[in-house]
């Protein structure tokens, strides 16, 4: 294999690890602070794509869709967690499992009932169609456009959690919430706020992979499973786990196909099991309960 | 947005319809038909089972429009043996079980007299060896593996149009003429993805031995939504050429992504099988259906039928009212669902009788017309002599909302596609896989 194709095909790896990296992030923000596991999480994902989908069909421009939809997304998301999820914060994860899974089906049935049952498609901006030249490669403008806002996204996590007062509270909310709640944090409104950021992250990785694939009702499925499996592998609550778990599970995704496309569907779930077998916290993941 | 006008159109143009894709009742006390008396007759039920949700929904909904219209034509005419026809559909979402679950229902709890559907060929082969037990006939207007009329072979199954054997045979024709010498595939990874690339190779070795089958192969998973790193892979192969049974919603995600890879610039050709149907060129066209992102000069004409021919009067006509009932071009799947509804038709009014094993024999030897062309069942293994069209792409402002046809479309006989007989029978006797499964090279 030339370097020319290595290349390639690591960065395909980093493409969908990207778009894998913002959706588990929010996945993974929500359960660390929350200790909620948000079934409806690739709901979320999958209506960021249909907006796309309807946007750049009405105004047939994409740049409206990257803006408006995963804010549609977090809208949506607040007013899941403020209708639905608040009255069963104190009940059991069966409880939580329940509706959250509901509130998929229920998103499902209204994408049906909005969009039908066929396949849409979304076509990248005009900018960003066409190859460009890396070392040598030639590869889509747009999957590099969508590694960098994957960086991006990781920054701008980091420095909210770590630099910004409101990612204080969000750590002191996710270590003890009682005690959060004593020091003057308004520990519901944190909870709305925090939902409503991992929702715009569903919506907005939705928005970056619909001109990548086909957009449809299953998608809500397959990207909750992927979304799952990144985050048990990097450790549930962990934002750097999910990080290393994407990049890993984008490059095994990708040189798999290569090396091994017999076992491409096993890749992931068979790689999860390793990891629950050594580390069943997973990579970084801290004590749950 | 041509699609939703279609439905809205379809819905009141058929003027029958309850809300909701599936399980649609129909024709329930016709109000068209000659008198009252004529509507209180026990109706003839088909019962339809096509893929209305999931990737290729555009494959199931184009059965369902097929199949009405006939119906609706029927009726209007005055029914079959004086009896109303009356349709109803399931949606089986490419879901193999689903498939077996509403094909019983269909029989069971709704009473369906015949059956007809399956787009997918996994579906299909699961329903299959239900039939016996609901002693009911299924015609096949899609599904395309060989295996259907074959290993999987009963005498309740019939394929009123090319398999894949037979389109392969036509693909290779056209491939035998070219001068590329190393082929490789990307396809779906299930019987109808692996027929059509064995059966296609195995006619383009008979008539041109020196071709070079290519131990790189790509076969994504059905309905896979991302093919891009299969597609570095075949670009990394250096073929020089390719042919792709990717179909539905998988072909049109694959030429989106290929392209940004100067895909089809790398290739020598590339020729299609069930890529190129009309709902690809309907997802793929942009700016309102003046432009398309399909490139030029792609080989193919989904499963044996394309719109714009052939070129005869009967034809044109019926696309015409097709045109004026849905506001789109008939796809492939319509045209022979349409034909399934007729051929029922022919075969129950020559039995005189809706009583299953008489109909199977009436059906099993007969000549039948569809709009585009004129078929005839074989007995042994109920496949049909059928001519399978293959064209190339080239822009047409004129079509509208496609902005594309196929164009220098060449017709190969029936006679010379279809598989001999006596190798079907020994397969089916033997039950061994067909020869061309040693071209199907997987990691």
């Amino acid at each position: 294999m030339t370097f020319s194709t290595f290349f390639a095909f690591f960065l395909n790896g980093l493409t969908s690890a990207m778009t894998f990296f913002i959706i588990a992030s929010g996945l993974t923000l929500i359960y660390g602070v929350l200790r909620i596991l948000n079934l409806a999480h690739g709901s979320l994902f999958m209506l960021g794509a249909f907006f796309t989908f309807q946007l750049t069909h009405w105004f047939g421009n994409f740049w409206y869709a990257l803006i408006l939809a995963p804010f549609i997304c977090a809208v949506a998301g607040i007013l899941m967690e403020r209708i639905f999820l608040r009255p069963v914060y104190g009940l059991p994860i069966p409880f939580q499992l329940l509706l959250t899974f509901g509130l998929m089906l229920l998103i499902a049935d209204i994408v049906r009932i909005f969009w039908g049952v066929a396949f849409r498609t979304a076509t990248e901006p005009k900018v960003l169609s066409g190859a460009m030249n890396i070392f040598g490669v030639s590869y889509p403008r747009y999957n590099i456009f969508v590694i960098v806002v994957g960086i991006l996204v990781c920054i701008f996590i980091w420095i909210l959690l770590t630099k910004t007062r409101f990612g204080k509270m969000i750590r002191a909310a996710s270590s003890d919430r009682e005690v959060a709640n004593g020091l003057g944090i308004n520990v519901p409104w944190l909870y709305t706020a925090v939902f409503g950021i991992g929702a715009y992250l569903a919506g907005l990785s939705g928005v970056l992979a619909a001109p990548l694939r086909s957009i449809m009702l299953e998608m809500d499925v397959h990207t909750i499973i992927e979304a799952f499996a990144i985050v048990v592998i990097g450790g549930l609550g962990s934002i750097p786990g999910a990080l290393i778990g994407s990049l890993l599970l984008g490059q095994l995704n990708s040189f798999g196909t290569l090396y091994i496309p017999r076992f491409e569907m096993a890749f992931m779930y068979v790689f999860m099991a390793i990891i629950l077998l050594i580390r069943p916290k997973g990579l970084l993941g801290e004590e749950v309960g | 947005m041509s699609k939703k006008v279609s439905r809205r159109k379809f819905l009141k143009d058929a003027g029958l319809f309850g809300a909701g894709m599936i399980g649609v009742p129909l024709l329930k006390g016709v109000s068209r038909g000659p008198s009252n008396a004529w509507a209180a007759t026990k109706p003839i039920k088909f019962g339809g089972i096509y893929s209305l949700s999931g990737v290729v929904a555009a494959w199931g909904k184009a059965g369902q429009q097929g199949a009405m219209m006939a119906a609706v034509e029927i009726n209007q005419a005055g029914g079959i043996l004086k009896r109303p026809v009356e349709c109803r559909f399931e949606d089986d979402a490419c879901n193999p079980e689903f498939g077996v679950r509403k094909t019983r229902r269909l029989v069971l709890d709704w009473g369906a007299d015949f059956l007809h559907g399956f787009n997918h060929s996994g579906v299909a082969l699961s329903a299959v060896p239900v039939l016996p037990e609901l002693k009911r006939m299924l015609l096949i207007p899609c599904a395309s593996s060989p295996a259907i009329t074959t290993e999987a072979f009963n005498k309740y199954v019939f394929r009123p149009r090319a398999n894949v054997y037979q389109s392969g045979a036509a693909a290779a024709v056209i491939a035998a003429k070219m001068p590329y010498k190393k082929w490789t595939v990307i396809g779906p990874d299930y019987s109808f993805g692996w027929d059509a690339w064995g059966a296609f190779v195995h006619h383009l070795k008979i008539r041109k031995p020196d071709v070079e089958v290519m131990s790189i192969q790509a076969w994504p998973k059905f309905g896979a939504g991302d093919f891009t790193s299969y597609i570095l892979k075949v670009i990394e192969a250096k073929p020089d050429a390719i042919y792709t049974p990717l179909w539905g919603g998988d072909f049109v995600t694959f030429l989106k992504q290929a392209k940004r890879y100067g895909f089809f610039e790398k290739m020598g050709v590339v020729i299609t099988e069930g890529g190129l149907a009309v709902d690809g060129f309907y997802a793929l066209s942009t700016k309102g259906g003046t432009e398309s992102e399909v490139p030029e000069g792609i080989w193919g004409a989904a499963h044996g039928y394309w719109f714009d021919h052939p070129n005869t009067e009967k034809n044109k006509k019926w696309v015409e009212k097709f045109m004026s009932m849905y506001g789109e071009y008939p796809h492939n799947v319509a045209h022979d669902a349409y034909g399934v509804m007729y051929l029922y038709k022919k075969a129950i009014e020559k039995a005189k009788t809706i009583e299953t094993d008489a109909v199977i024999e009436a059906m099993e030897t007969m000549d039948f017309d569809t709009p585009g062309y004129k078929r005839k069942m074989r007995k042994e293994d109920h496949s049909a002599f059928c001519e399978v069209p293959y064209g190339k792409t080239a822009k047409a402002p004129e079509k509208v909302g496609i902005a594309m046809n196929l164009v220098d479309v060449v017709d190969a006989s029936g006679k010379d596609i279809i598989e001999p007989v006596e190798d079907v029978l020994e397969r089916r006797a033997k039950k061994t896989p067909p020869p061309w499964m040693k071209y199907v090279i997987k990691g």
